[in-house]
């Protein structure tokens, strides 16, 4: 298969970015905007999309300038070869964490919805497992997979419409009472169910079209996330009142288990169950970034061996934490880490590629 | 010994094919005189037909005692030979062949038996209305078949030699214009790096020459169907037929190619659409729906509705196994009744369904092994199971259902939704001929969707499906004349 072949379009880099930024992180969103800027956490929501939108143009700006190569090959070039190589790990130890982040939330979201008493590492088992046999294949081949699975998207959104149109709108309001710092704040919490652009670092090169359509097409897939994940959390504000929102740590599924049909009860459940693709597509994502990074530097050229390796990590870190105080703690640090890793590194690294691309030009001239 | 176009001995011939044949007793070597000369003529009399021999051969020699040699043989077909191994195989193919003795040449005279089952409609591919013929065992006749059906000179049909011991002649049927030649190049390459003693039917070529063997699907539609075979020449896939077997094999295929019967388009656009749509859902039925039972009793009770509970636990209270061990049972039952009744005679076939689906189906409740319920799930997954009009693609649903089942057993809604997953991947990763399978669902094609879920009026439909790659994208411009598209206004 020649290298050309295998290419994607731009209509499936869409799906394969709404795939990768959709997770687990939907179910938990609304709780945790709502724990920190109340009522106004759609707020905090819309301005993390905004804010995102501009990570984009700049992972673009640096991307754009070096269309035939990854980050792995990228930063070398901008920071030196030392620093280079540091850096790099850091992003594979991020793709890494991240897809094992995700595993331990769903994990303990299934563990403590649908199996309390089934071992937690047996559900993991098979997720991973799963995973591995889609991350192990060529971009387009999961690619394939991910636009077929969006179609669950329109189904499940249907099901979050039920409740929309049951709540009070009032509990909305006042908007702006929970004052313009906490409103800030919470944009670290959206900022991080957001994650995901940062693909562009690793598959830029993969991408069938000019440049100007990728920076179009990952903006608007942006536009749709974040409309997507705004439904989700004005559904939930306005389906639960204020106090309410405080003491649901999963108000998605909670407003679902409210829906029920006349041959079917208990929506969260079948919701929850088949959700697990959309969210085994984004850990695929990220051991697929994780592989396909690892085999850059280090040259070599073992899909399979790679992605089992990265995959048998992935589980094994999961498996150390055991209790939620310790989960807890995690994700906090880890959101953190996210932070930096995809908001901070790619506004340093674009102004180092503006000031190498500057000098260039200068010692041309 | 070998011919080498030298003079031979009579009895060098003779003993030569009697050698070669092992003393075969129904090869025949008849010694005449004409012309004053001895002329001898050798066949295998269960290969030949002996009424185009007695008049064709020995009556004209009778009665013309002089004259030129060939003139007197009224037979067609004649070819002329030197080596005595060609005369060995043209003897196979129901050859029978005439040589002299003072004469290096052999003729060969194509007097083959002609025997042949007739032209019926195949017994398990049935339509309802259009044409009813249906291949036999002989490749010429089939070949023959497809011929008339498509008038056109760019039917292009290659024939093939495979099979080291006894060789079995196949024929790759195409259109010249249409098919993509690479693959038609891809499948010629297999075909003649196949090395095995003998070919029983196309069936093993099609194992010889598939991407994926180990994945449940089948790759290449098989079918006995004279329309199924030109109607997707036309659309731009290639054909494989074999001498001896009464199938082609189609490919490249993609997975809605199984739903599809050529009946769904002679019926009217709406019907025929229902009728799509119905068989694509039993694809799910069948597999999902035991599960999704497993899964409901044993793991998520809770999903039922009120009124449903009390009937299902009335039902279920008593049953002494887990779901799966019930299911199990049935599904095994049902899989041990439809394998003994397949290969049965008839009425033997009819004992065997009374016996399993009534007495079998009936006392097992009674005795309170298995629900009611449970058979009636068992049952729609069996009847689903044979909706697809493809004799293979009911295998693959008979067996893909069983891993998804124990999936639910082990881990409910969550155990399907994961087997389901890896399933779909495995349908999106899987190509035929570097054709991908699941085309037009992945790679997403909203043109190509017209024939899949739901059929579209044909003049709709007037580009080919993309994913055997044709030549031509469209078809030539299929319009309705003066009849308006749509409704009539006036």
């Amino acid at each position: 298969m020649g290298e050309t072949k295998n290419k994607i379009s731009s209509t499936q880099l869409a799906f394969f970015t709404i795939q990768t930024a959709i997770g687990e992180g939907a179910l938990t969103l609304p709780f945790g905007l709502h724990a920190i800027s109340s009522g106004d956490g759609w707020i905090s929501l819309l301005l993390a999309g905004i804010t995102t939108q501009i990570i984009i143009v700049l992972i673009w700006g640096i991307c754009r300038r070096y269309p035939e190569l990854t980050l792995m090959d990228i930063l070398p070039k901008l920071v030196g070869k030392l620093l280079g190589r540091v850096v790099s790990v850091l992003f594979i130890a991020y793709f890494t964490a991240l897809a094992s982040i995700v595993l331990l939330n769903y994990t303990r979201i299934i563990s403590s919805w649908i199996f309390p008493t089934t071992p937690r590492w047996v559900i993991m088992a098979l997720m991973m497992l799963t995973t591995f046999y889609l991350a192990k294949e060529s971009l387009r081949m999961i690619v394939r997979f991910e636009v077929l699975l969006s179609s669950i998207f329109v189904i499940l959104l249907g099901l979050v419409m039920f409740p929309l149109f049951k709540g009070n709108v009032l509990y909305l309001l006042p908007i702006g009472i929970s004052g313009s710092g906490s409103i800030i704040k919470g944009i670290e919490n959206a900022a991080i169910a957001m994650a995901g652009f940062e693909l562009m670092f690793v598959i830029y090169p993969q991408i069938q079209s000019k440049d100007r359509t990728v920076l179009k097409t990952m903006m608007l897939s942006y536009v749709i996330i974040t409309l997507f994940y705004l439904i989700i959390v004005i559904s939930c504000f306005v389906f639960f009142s204020p106090k309410e929102m405080d003491i649901v740590p999963e108000p998605v599924l909670y407003m679902l288990k409210a829906v029920s049909f006349r041959f079917f009860e208990r929506t969260d459940l079948i919701f929850l169950s088949f959700w697990v693709p959309i969210v085994m597509t984004s850990i695929a994502n990220y051991v697929f970034f994780a592989a396909t990074s690892i085999q850059k530097l280090l040259k070599v050229n073992q899909p399979t061996l790679v992605t089992f390796i990265v995959v048998m990590v992935c589980w094994l870190l999961v498996l150390m934490p055991s209790d939620v105080l310790q989960m807890e703690t995690i994700n906090k640090w880890f959101s953190k880490a996210t932070l930096i890793m995809i908001y901070g590194f790619p506004i340093l690294l674009f102004a180092v590629s503006v000031w190498k691309h500057r000098k260039n030009k200068t010692v041309v001239e | 010994m070998k011919g080498e176009g030298m003079h031979h001995s009579t009895q060098d011939v003779r003993t030569y094919f009697q050698k070669e044949f092992n003393h075969a007793n129904d090869l025949i070597i008849h010694t005449l005189s004409w012309n004053h000369k001895p002329i001898h003529i050798v066949y295998l009399i269960t290969l030949v037909n002996e009424q185009s021999i007695q008049d064709g051969v020995l009556t004209p020699l009778k009665h013309t005692a002089k004259g030129e040699f060939l003139q007197t043989i009224t037979l067609g077909q004649m070819q002329i030979t030197c080596l005595l191994e060609q005369a060995v195989d043209a003897l196979l193919r129901g050859y029978c062949v005439i040589y002299f003795d003072d004469d290096a040449d052999l003729y060969l005279f194509h007097t083959p038996s002609s025997y042949q089952r007739s032209i019926t409609e195949p017994v398990n591919e049935k339509v309802l209305g259009n044409s009813h013929e249906g291949f036999i065992e002989r490749l010429d006749i089939n070949l023959h078949l497809i011929r008339k059906k498509i008038t056109s000179q760019h039917l292009a049909i290659r024939y093939a030699h495979v099979g080291l011991e006894a060789d079995t002649k196949l024929a790759i049927v195409y259109m010249d214009q249409l098919a993509n030649l690479e693959i038609v190049e891809e499948i010629n390459k297999r075909i003649a790096e196949i090395s095995i003693d003998y070919i029983s039917s196309v069936g093993i070529v099609e194992q010889f020459i598939e991407d994926a063997p180990y994945s449940p699907f089948p790759q290449v539609l098989s079918t006995e169907r004279v329309d199924r075979v030109s109607a997707n020449l036309m659309e731009g896939r290639i054909a494989l037929l074999a001498d001896g077997s009464s199938n082609a094999i189609i490919l490249p295929v993609s997975f809605f190619a199984f739903y599809q019967s050529p009946d769904d388009y002679n019926l009217r656009i709406l019907n025929g659409s229902f009728f799509r749509l119905l068989r694509v859902s039993s694809f799910f039925i069948a597999i999902t729906l035991p599960a999704i039972y497993i899964a409901v009793v044993s793991f998520h009770f809770e999903t039922i509705p009120n009124e449903l509970v009390l009937p299902m636990q009335n039902a279920v209270l008593d049953i002494p196994f887990p779901p799966i061990m019930e299911a199990m049972l049935m599904e095994l039952t049902v899989e041990l009744i439809r394998e003994a009744g397949l290969r049965l005679h008839s009425a033997v076939g009819q004992t065997i369904g009374v016996v399993g689906g009534l007495v079998i189906g009936d006392a097992i409740v009674r005795v309170g092994l298995v629900s009611n319920i449970m058979i009636v799930v068992v049952a729609l997954t069996a009847i689903s199971s044979f909706v697809v009009p493809s004799y293979e693609f009911r295998e693959t649903l008979r067996i893909l259902r069983f891993p998804i089942m124990i999936l639910a057993a082990s881990f409910g809604f969550l155990g399907i939704a994961f087997g389901l997953s890896i399933l779909l991947i495995h349908m999106c990763k899987l190509e035929v001929l570097g054709i991908p399978y699941f085309y037009p669902l992945s790679p997403l094609n909203w043109k190509g969707m017209k024939d899949t879920f739901i059929r579209m009026s044909i003049w709709q439909m007037n580009q080919r499906p993309q994913d055997s790659k044709p030549q031509k994208k469209w078809r030539n411009l299929w319009l309705r004349g003066s009849v308006k598209h749509g409704r009539n206004k006036k």
